[in-house]
């Protein structure tokens, strides 16, 4: 485990797309819809790609990982911007964070 | 709903729809009993009983004078449409059953609300993607005009009507996804324009009136691919542009009945946005008032051939 997962249990969660959330990716953003209320929110493409990145690994450590490798940049670097969007994500009810059951 | 029964019906291709009236409307001609989308006259106290069984408020818009003039609600079976000017009106949850209330407006009026909003309520509830927009066939293809009320979407379809290019419709526009693109289907053959508008002798046969005359038009016969959707708003100056990323926001801002938001037309729209975005050239044309059509158009034809 990183030093940043001991400070940050997110980096041990189990992440989720909550249910009755879809998105799409347009050229100009990923357009998130929660179909139970209608309600459309609209993230930049970085933003859109990390969403998919959650949504296909599960974990905010192998999607900042998954990040690094395809974009070549410091993966500390984008675990700290991924940790920021799970939070609004979360906030706004398109993620479900899961803590690890050690926690 | 109960349905009455007719042994002559009177058929209307529109919006998708294969429709059997009991009654002619603009454009139907008389056939069989079949399997079509049905269109019925319930006498008003039948309608009154279907109206006093409990519902729920799906819409009703707040006007800035407090007058109520539309809802639409939804019971078991079906959903209620209430105007106040053209009555009320039962459309069947899955769309295929509509229900009129006998002599509660005029003919013309119930022709116009019924084509204009009834039957394309209808439409979205068989599954079809329904916008606020006209469209005309131009080169193979549909352009179709999106944009609020008094936009100029009319307008500008009905004078590319009279430039010799079939409409396709007027006012909304039922699209469906096929493959990668997207199939416009024609709409009834009606405009309903202003007198004032254009030289609606020239571009077909007045048939009625409201509040604004009611031209019979025939629309093209065939769905047409949906090439270019163009955006109109107003703007201090004439200006056509590409919107080479799309437009997202004003694509799904679009569609017909928003208030029908059930997750899988939610999820239509954003496919069909999402199709709009990857298929369709979107442009966006500002129009200054008065608006000089005819330079318009012109525009039009330099990016559409």
């Amino acid at each position: 485990m990183s030093d940043t997962a001991t400070k940050n249990p997110l980096l041990l969660a189990t992440i989720r797309v909550t249910k009755d959330i879809v998105y799409r990716d347009f050229p100009s953003e990923t357009v998130v819809l929660n179909l139970q209320t209608g309600q459309y929110h609209g993230l930049n493409p970085t933003a859109g790609e990390m969403l998919a990145a959650l949504d296909e690994t599960g974990s905010v450590e192998a999607a900042a990982k998954q990040m690094a490798e395809r974009h070549e940049v410091d993966v500390a670097a984008v675990l700290a911007d991924m940790c920021a969007l799970c939070e609004k994500l979360s906030e706004r009810g398109l993620i479900e964070i899961e803590p690890a059951a050690s926690q | 709903m109960i349905t009455a029964p007719a042994l002559t019906r009177h058929r209307l291709s529109a919006f998708g729809l294969e429709i059997e009236s009991d009654w002619p409307l603009s454009g139907t001609t008389p056939c069989p009993p079949g399997s079509g989308t049905r269109l019925v006259e319930l006498p008003p106290d039948r309608m009154e009983a279907e109206w006093q069984q409990p519902a729920e408020t799906v819409f009703e818009p707040a006007y800035p004078d407090g007058v109520r003039r539309f809802a639409v609600e939804r019971d078991i079976r079906q959903y209620r449409l209430w105007f106040a000017d053209e009555g009320r009106f039962l459309v069947a949850t899955d769309g295929k059953m509509v229900a009129t209330e006998a002599g509660a407006a005029d003919a013309d009026s119930l022709e116009r609300i019924l084509l204009a909003q009834v039957l394309p309520f209808a439409a979205a509830l068989q599954g079809y993607e329904v916008l606020h927009a006209s469209a005309v066939a131009i080169a193979g293809g549909a352009v179709a005009f999106a944009g609020p009320a008094g936009s100029g979407k009319t307008s500008l379809a009905a004078r590319l009507a009279l430039r010799g290019n079939r409409l396709v419709t007027d006012d909304v526009l039922a699209i469906e996804r096929r493959g990668d693109g997207l199939v416009c289907h024609p709409g009834p053959p009606l405009m309903v324009l202003a007198a004032s508008d254009l030289d609606v002798d020239a571009l077909g046969t007045v048939v009625g009136s409201t509040d604004k005359l009611h031209v019979a038009v025939a629309p093209a016969e065939e769905p047409q691919p949906l090439r270019t959707l163009v955006y109109l708003e107003r703007g201090e100056r004439l200006e056509l542009s590409a919107l080479e990323r799309g437009d997202t926001e004003r694509a799904l801002s679009s569609f017909f009945a928003p208030y029908l938001a059930t997750p899988d037309r939610l999820r239509g729209h954003l496919d069909t946005a999402l199709l709009l975005s990857d298929a369709v050239r979107q442009l966006r044309l500002t129009l200054p008032r008065p608006v000089d059509f005819d330079a318009a158009l012109d525009l039009i034809a330099r990016e559409v051939r």
